[in-house]
């Protein structure tokens, strides 16, 4: 374990502690309230992370008719099902995710201020503040920065077992590790390698790793998201879905296809922080055109994509949403930052290992998963990392350079300040939204859908009626379950509908259908029809 | 009434556009002004900061009084504004014994409301000071994007054919651009 002395930091501060601690409050606070404020506003949310809570409660999590998208039931849920209480109550959608976000703070400002003092400590939580991937991430309701978090814990769970020695520690890295397998799919490489380094840091005291591995196993088995992987071997005979399915969206190109994703989320987040919601600067084009001809100079064709991309329509995003964003201008600044530091290894500095562990995390996401353009999420913990080591140089390490520091400083307040500003749905304007325009936030990814939803709502009112949901794999279902005083009853299959005895003759059967072709000897009237094959049906 | 002669109760209208002419003066100024507003009545003619902010009504007042209303008048009430500014920074940061929260309060908002400006204001966003160099021509035309087009053509006919050529404007046209590319050259061609 790393040497914990104080270092004292440069003489001349840039800000003094209290003022950094009072930016650090403001900005937090109007995070958190847009946390608690929010509905659902997220796209993949509304399909699967939070959708399938509402199918599951609906219909039952064993079964196999009900489903209507193949990520309901594949993907880990240990973290979209902590968003159930919130789910029923109606607010507080991202509390989850901001409370992962608060930890993980907590804990970057412990392990640094510890080492480099407070005023280091201050400035690398200001530079989370500063990215915007990272605070879409605490604010949203998908399942990204409790990765962050939970290796985050792991590392603070070793670090106060090395100082204590309370079995306590042992637990709750254990329990880390297994929440975050539980969270996510691609969590689970990190997770497993992050055992291997357990198991090697405690390869001499072999109780505290048998106590590790019994927490581990148990913790596993209660949020390890079992039972998603059980129920989609039960309907796809694989635990990890369709073979066809996982094999499309992984890196299916080793080492090549690695080194192309590596150039690519590379470029992809060289960032002036000026873009995102309405501040277009062109720069994400100027990057594909020069990202495209060094991928050809290397002669790396085509390779390491998902397979809905390729070298002619790959494109960087940078729109502002939680799926479209990059890291700003400071993520950029602490890329380059970090990119020059690692070719400077010092084994004892932990400076360089965070560096070095950045890297490695982005290096597995390259090895691991096909490239997509909203895969930025999930260089979160790289990116943290590279965050924390940049505030470290500039303001801990750096014996001179007042005016780098003080340049770096303004930038790094400049970009936490106008974040809310180039981010979509979390602009100060929205968090009045939230309040007398909710559903048009709830809507604001998907806008036609609030046509379908009013109408929905307005036949309800008028006539009672049983309804069924028929979607397809990318439909929106969740904001429709809110307000529906009676279950829906969920056919994602036709015949389901045909077959459903019609007890009482007068009460009507309407049907909404959510991005599917209606059969044409289908016995219906169409009550109101939509874009993208979207129907409000009458059974006749 | 006090209207200038286009405008009136019913087509009255105000601007937070974030142009030259159609912006207020934000969250500090309308906090400056509320505080503004309070001190005025607690006139102590030997404090400076009540001095500062009776000439900023002062001058609101000659204002009001003297040019008829538009929406884009905000401007000239920059004066006051100024004011009324400068008066709340030495009444939050300068007199206020207590009121330790306030202040930090105050000075996020400040410092949140200085950093935010450039993105709430047209042809000012940082992305302009590159289209400055990149896209000049783009940037001159953002308040009237129309203009461009007809300059683009005027542009284009005179390098192709020589001729001579009028400018008949409005008395609002939007001709300096196409007075200092075209009109002069030509005017100085016929001297």
């Amino acid at each position: 374990m790393a040497d914990v002395a104080l270092k004292q930091t440069p003489a001349a501060l840039v800000f003094t502690d209290g003022c950094l601690r009072t930016i650090i409050v403001a900005i937090t606070v109007y995070w958190g309230l847009l946390a608690v404020a929010l509905p659902v506003t997220n796209v993949d949310s509304q399909i699967y992370n939070l959708g399938r809570l509402a199918v599951a409660e609906n219909a039952g999590f064993w079964q196999r008719n009900a489903w209507n998208s193949i990520n309901q039931v594949v993907f880990p849920w240990t973290f979209d099902a902590v968003h159930y209480p919130f789910l029923k109550i109606g607010w507080g959608m991202a509390v989850p995710s901001f409370l992962c976000f608060l930890g993980l703070v907590v804990m970057v400002f412990y392990l640094v201020s510890r080492r480099w003092g407070t005023n280091v400590g201050l400035w690398s939580v200001l530079s989370l503040l500063a990215m915007p991937t990272i605070m879409l991430g605490a604010t949203t309701t998908k399942n990204d920065l409790v990765i962050v978090f939970g290796v985050g814990c792991w590392l603070y769970s070793l670090v106060r077992f090395q100082r204590s020695q309370s079995k306590f520690f042992i637990f709750t890295a254990a329990l880390s590790l297994a929440f975050t397998t539980g969270s996510k799919t691609y969590a689970v490489p990190i997770c497993v390698l992050l055992i291997f380094v357990t198991a090697w840091i405690w390869r001499k005291e072999v109780r505290t790793l048998l106590a590790f591995a019994g927490f581990f196993v148990l913790s596993v088995v209660l949020f390890g998201s079992i039972e998603t992987y059980v129920l989609s071997k039960q309907i796809y005979n694989h635990p990890l879905g369709p073979p066809r399915g996982v094999y499309y969206s992984m890196n299916r190109d080793g080492l090549q296809g690695a080194a192309a994703n590596f150039i690519r989320y590379y470029l992809g987040n060289f960032s002036l922080g000026v873009d995102g919601y309405a501040n277009q600067s062109g720069l994400s084009t100027f990057l594909e055109s020069k990202c495209r001809k060094i991928l050809h100079n290397l002669h790396l064709y085509n390779v390491g994509y998902c397979i809905f991309w390729d070298d002619d329509t790959f494109h960087f995003d940078k729109g502002g949403l939680d799926s479209t964003s990059d890291f700003g201008l400071i993520g950029f600044a602490a890329l380059l930052i970090c990119s020059v530091y690692i070719w400077r290894p010092t084994w004892r500095n932990p400076r360089w290992t965070v560096i070095a562990s950045g890297f490695a995390g982005l290096a597995l996401i390259c090895f691991t998963i096909g490239w997509m353009p909203w895969n930025a999420r999930f260089l979160c913990l790289s990116f943290v990392l590279f965050g924390v080591a940049m505030a470290i140089i500039i303001f801990g390490e750096l014996g001179r350079g007042l005016w780098l520091r003080r340049a770096f400083g303004v930038l790094i307040i400049w970009s936490a300040f106008t974040l809310p500003l180039l981010c979509i749905d979390r602009r100060p304007i929205d968090l009045a939204r939230a309040f007398y325009a909710r559903e048009n936030v709830t809507f604001d990814q998907n806008p036609y859908l609030q046509q379908v939803y009013d109408d929905v709502i307005a036949l309800e009112r008028k006539e009672t009626g049983v309804w069924f949901l028929i979607a397809s794999d990318h439909s929106c279902i969740l904001p429709f379950f809110a307000p529906q005083k009676k279950p829906w009853i969920l056919a994602p299959q036709w015949e389901q509908i045909l077959k459903f005895p019609r007890l009482e003759k007068d009460v009507p059967l309407f049907v909404l259908v959510l991005n599917r072709p209606i059969p044409a000897d289908l016995p219906v009237e169409i009550v109101k029809q939509y874009a993208d094959n979207t129907y409000i049906l009458r059974m006749r | 009434m006090g209207y200038c002669i286009f405008w009136n109760d019913d087509n009255f209208h105000f601007l937070k556009e974030g142009l030259d002419s159609t912006s207020d003066f934000g969250l500090i100024g309308f906090a400056a002004l509320l505080i503004g507003s309070v001190y005025i009545w607690k006139p102590t003619l030997r404090n400076p900061v009540w001095i500062v902010v009776a000439s900023g009504f002062a001058v609101l007042g000659l204002i009001s009084l003297i040019v008829g209303w538009m929406p884009w008048n905000a401007r000239f009430l920059s004066l006051s504004f100024v004011m009324f500014g400068v008066a709340m920074a030495i009444i939050v940061f300068g007199e206020l014994s207590r009121g330790f929260w306030l202040r930090q309060l105050f000075g996020v908002l400040i410092i949140w409301s200085a950093f935010t400006v450039p993105f709430l204001c047209i042809d000012r966003r940082p992305i302009d000071i590159a289209r400055a160099f990149y896209a000049c021509e783009d940037l001159k035309f953002d308040q009237n994007p129309y203009v461009q087009r007809i300059y683009d053509d005027v542009i284009a006919l005179r390098r192709r054919e020589k001729g001579k050529w009028f400018l008949i404007p409005s008395c609002d046209a939007y001709s300096l651009r196409l007075r200092l590319h075209f009109l002069l050259p030509l005017l100085c061609e016929d001297l």
